[in-house]
Order: C-alpha cells, then sequence, then structure tokens
C-alpha cells in the first residue's frame, strides 16, 4: 500500500513537473507582437491588350489571425493615386469593401497596384486574406474580365 | 485646430503648408521616441527626417484611418532599429530591440530618478514613458503597443507602485 | 490633455508631482531641438513632391461643375418636383439603395457611381431620381454618395 502511494505521488509530481514546463515554454513563445503592415493589391486583366482600367470594387477579409485596418493607400498610376472609397466601419472588422473610379482617359493598362491597405496584426499568428474582384471595368463601363493578387509588403 | 484627419485631407489635394503644420505638430514626438529608441541625437535626426519622407510619399492618396501615433510609432521603431544595426553591425532581432534605458547620463539631482526608472522592467518603463513623457492617453499606449488597456493601466501601476517604494524616487509621490 | 491625465492618476490611485514628468523628460528628452536645417529639408520635400496644379485648371473644374449644375437644375425644374416624404427609418438604406442603382441591374456597386459621374460630366440629361441625397441638384455630392453605398458592409438587404 505504501509502495503505491509513493509510486502515486511521483507519478502526480512528475505530471505537475511537466505541465508547468509545457506552460512556462508556452507563456515564453506567446509573447503578442506589435506589427504592422502593408498588404499590395494588385489588378492584372484577363487577356493582353486589354483596355485601361476605369473603375474597379473588392473586397479583403481576414481568414485566419486578427487585424486592424489603420489607413488606405491608393494606387500607383495617375488615375488611383487618390485614396478609394471604403466603408469606415469596416476599421472596427477584419473585412473590408475597396472601390475606385476614374472618367478621364489617361488609365493604367496591364498589371497595376491598385491600393495598399495597412494592417495592424494582433498576436503572433500571420493572417491570410480572401481577396474578391466584385467588379473591374473600362472607361465605356464594360466589365473587364481580370484577377486581382496581394502582396505582404515589410512587416515593421 | 485642424485635426489630423482635416490636415491629410488637404495635403491629399497638395497643400504642402499642410504636410508643414503635420510635421510641426508630431515632429518632437517622433524626435523623443527616435531619441530613446538610438540614444544617439545624430541617429535621432536622421530617423526624424526619414519618418517624415516615408510619410509624404503615402501622398496623394492616403486616408488615416487611427490616430497619428499610432501610425507612427512603429515606422519610427523600425527606422531605429535600422539605424541601430547600421552603427551597431549588430543583426539585432525587432522582438529584443527596445528602447535604450537611459539614452545620457542626467546631472546628480536627477540620477536616482533615471537610477529607479533603468531598475524598471523595459516593458513597464516603456509606457511611464509613454504616458508621462509623450503625453498618450492609456487608451492610445494600448492600441500602439496591442495590448489591452487592462495591462497597459496595469504595467503602469505596477511601476509606479514600485518607483512609490523605491527610496530613489518617492519624492515624485505626492501622498 | 491635464484632466484625462489627473483623471487617470487619480483612477491609479497614485498621484504623481509634476515635477515627475519634468525630470524625466530632463533624463530622457533629446539633447535639444530638432535643428532648423531638417524643419527646411522635410519643407522642401514636401514642396516638391506635393506641389499644386497650375492655378487655370482649378477654374476649369469650378466651370465644368457650374455648367453641368446649373444644367441639371433647368432639367430638374422642367417636371413638377414631387414631395418627397421622408422615407421610413427601417427601409431607408433600402430605399438609397434602390436610388443608387442608377445602372438598374440590381446591385449597387462602383460602376453606378462611374456611370452617374460621366453622366454629370458630360453634361447630359440627369434623372430625378439621381439625386440620390435629396438636395435638389444631380452632382459630385451624388456620385460619392453612389460610392459610400457600394463600399458599404452593410447594404440593408
Amino acid at each position: 500500500m505504501r509502495r503505491w502511494t509513493v509510486i502515486g505521488l511521483v507519478s502526480v509530481s512528475i505530471t505537475i513537473l511537466l505541465v508547468t514546463t509545457q506552460v512556462g515554454r508556452a507563456g515564453r513563445f506567446e509573447k503578442p507582437r506589435v506589427r504592422f503592415a502593408p498588404v499590395h493589391i494588385y489588378l492584372e486583366p484577363g487577356r493582353p491588350g486589354a483596355p485601361g482600367l476605369a473603375a474597379y470594387q473588392f473586397e479583403l477579409r481576414a481568414t485566419t489571425g486578427r487585424i486592424k485596418i489603420v489607413g488606405v493607400e491608393g494606387g500607383e498610376h495617375a488615375a488611383f493615386k487618390e485614396a478609394p472609397y471604403y466603408d469606415p466601419a469596416a476599421l472596427a472588422k477584419d473585412r473590408i469593401i475597396i472601390a475606385a473610379f476614374n472618367t478621364g482617359r489617361d488609365l493604367p493598362q496591364g498589371r497595376t497596384r491598385i491600393a495598399t491597405v495597412h494592417l495592424q496584426i494582433l498576436g503572433a499568428a500571420e493572417p491570410e486574406y480572401e481577396l474578391d474582384l466584385t467588379v473591374a471595368a473600362d472607361a465605356d463601363g464594360r466589365e473587364l474580365p481580370a484577377k486581382l493578387n496581394l502582396e505582404r509588403g515589410d512587416v515593421k | 485646430m485642424e485635426r489630423d484627419e482635416d490636415l491629410i485631407e488637404r495635403i491629399n489635394r497638395g497643400q504642402a503648408e499642410a504636410f508643414e503644420r503635420l510635421y510641426h505638430r508630431h515632429r518632437d514626438w517622433v524626435y523623443r521616441l527616435a531619441w530613446r529608441f538610438t540614444g544617439n541625437p545624430q541617429d535621432a535626426l536622421d530617423v526624424v527626417q526619414e519618418t517624415f519622407v516615408y510619410l509624404l510619399k503615402k501622398f496623394p492618396g492616403f486616408r488615416l484611418t487611427a490616430s497619428m501615433t499610432t501610425f507612427l510609432y512603429p515606422v519610427v521603431k523600425h527606422l531605429s532599429l535600422n539605424v541601430r544595426r547600421k552603427r551597431t553591425g549588430n543583426s539585432l532581432a525587432e522582438a529584443a530591440f527596445e528602447e535604450i534605458p537611459a539614452p545620457k547620463a542626467p546631472e546628480s539631482s536627477r540620477a536616482e530618478l533615471a537610477a529607479a526608472m533603468a531598475s524598471l522592467p523595459s516593458a513597464q518603463r516603456e509606457v511611464v514613458l509613454m504616458r508621462f513623457l509623450d503625453g498618450m492617453s492609456l487608451e492610445e499606449i494600448a492600441t500602439s503597443l496591442d495590448i489591452p488597456l487592462g495591462t497597459a493601466k496595469s504595467r503602469l501601476h505596477n511601476a509606479l507602485r514600485k518607483l512609490r517604494d523605491d527610496p530613489r524616487a518617492r519624492d515624485y509621490f505626492l501622498e | 490633455m491635464t484632466e484625462r491625465k489627473e483623471h487617470h492618476d487619480n483612477e491609479l490611485g497614485l498621484g504623481v508631482s509634476p515635477s515627475f514628468a519634468e525630470d524625466l523628460g530632463a533624463i530622457f528628452g533629446p539633447p535639444g531641438q530638432v535643428p532648423e536645417d531638417v524643419d527646411r529639408a522635410v519643407a522642401e520635400a514636401a514642396r516638391r513632391h506635393l506641389g499644386r496644379p497650375p492655378r487655370k485648371l482649378w477654374w476649369v473644374r469650378w466651370a465644368v461643375a457650374a455648367a453641368t449644375t446649373a444644367a441639371a437644375v433647368i432639367v430638374w425644374t422642367v417636371g413638377i418636383p414631387a414631395v418627397r416624404a421622408p422615407a421610413p427609418h427601417a427601409t431607408q438604406v433600402a430605399a438609397e439603395m434602390n436610388r443608387a442603382d442608377i445602372d438598374r441591374n440590381g446591385r449597387v456597386d462602383i460602376i453606378d457611381a462611374f456611370q452617374l459621374a460621366r453622366h454629370i460630366e458630360s453634361a447630359s440629361p440627369t434623372k430625378r431620381t439621381w439625386d440620390i441625397n435629396g438636395d435638389g441638384l444631380v452632382n459630385r455630392d451624388d456620385v460619392d454618395q453612389v460610392a459610400r453605398a457600394a463600399v458599404r458592409l452593410n447594404k440593408g438587404v
């Protein structure tokens, strides 16, 4: 009986030691960090020689990880340099709809950066994003087949 | 006084004078922060210039959706890290990058406060400086450091409690 | 700011002497001020980077806006304007979304704003229903309202 009591006490001690070691190790590696990162959004027409881009609308959301949107910036071409439209209510969420248009004739052709979204990344997990192109159109308002892709900027 | 958002609106319309106003409004805060990270006045001035040139390049087409300090804090930290890396030749990991405990040797009348501050954990010291030196609210501190408001409050409370109990800093507390 | 600081200090239950911040500034504050040559360099960079469009373009833009607004007002006043009863609060968003669907394709997106902007800029006739904000004019303000409706997360449907 006494032997089993000793074995039981030793087992419990080892278990407690293992658990606290794991918690300690987890505590050391789960230190939250402040990270800010821009996410650059590029639009690419579906076919070569497509007309210039006059309007676009897309939705960006984080599917994993937690983000907070802290800034929205226009694109690289002069036609889309101005800050685009977005819903300020999106700032409290991890989903945003962004859109812009230009009625001029000097429009970007080919692959172009249309916007940059500045994000604060909360916690240690690297977020994953989903990007949906709602519409892209040419100067006559006709839909342009196109696709979006995303490039992560330098994390600060 | 014009809000930062209004100045940004004018900067987006090409008004350089609005950018100068924004610069003067936040310049000294950026300089203080850069100084705390670099510990070197020339490096800190380089960081001031680089920070505002970085911000300038965002225009036209930038919209601020948080406070300026929340936006600029990581920029200043990142640029300061780069400068310190170049100066020391160390590949300093960003996670380990923290403010220099006491950038310069204080005159003797403040030496004791400096020593008391240096004895605080860096996370507590940072919150004390953001609060009393930078004039940031607890909410702004929590957002900039990405910590819950409660954590910011408890870090500040614990830091002030330690300082109050420290004979080198006790005289700064009113009770 | 002072009131807020005192509130938080009281909230923390630890009154701090004003000399605390002052001495922290002496210890942790940088030596001296930012010199004028840094101020000048930043100001110069701002002037080079931002610049301003030639004044004459500003006047042209305003002239076009005034002309199109006048045309819209003339078209608007030809018909008998209906008295607009305020939409019930519960359907206000849905009603706005309906008006904002400029191309009548059943959805509100940036193309609706784009089409409305093109109509206005070409000074072609506009419809009364395109007065999205109800101010009696069809102009850039309505375009902005359509664009904001397009990017709204909650479209009320």
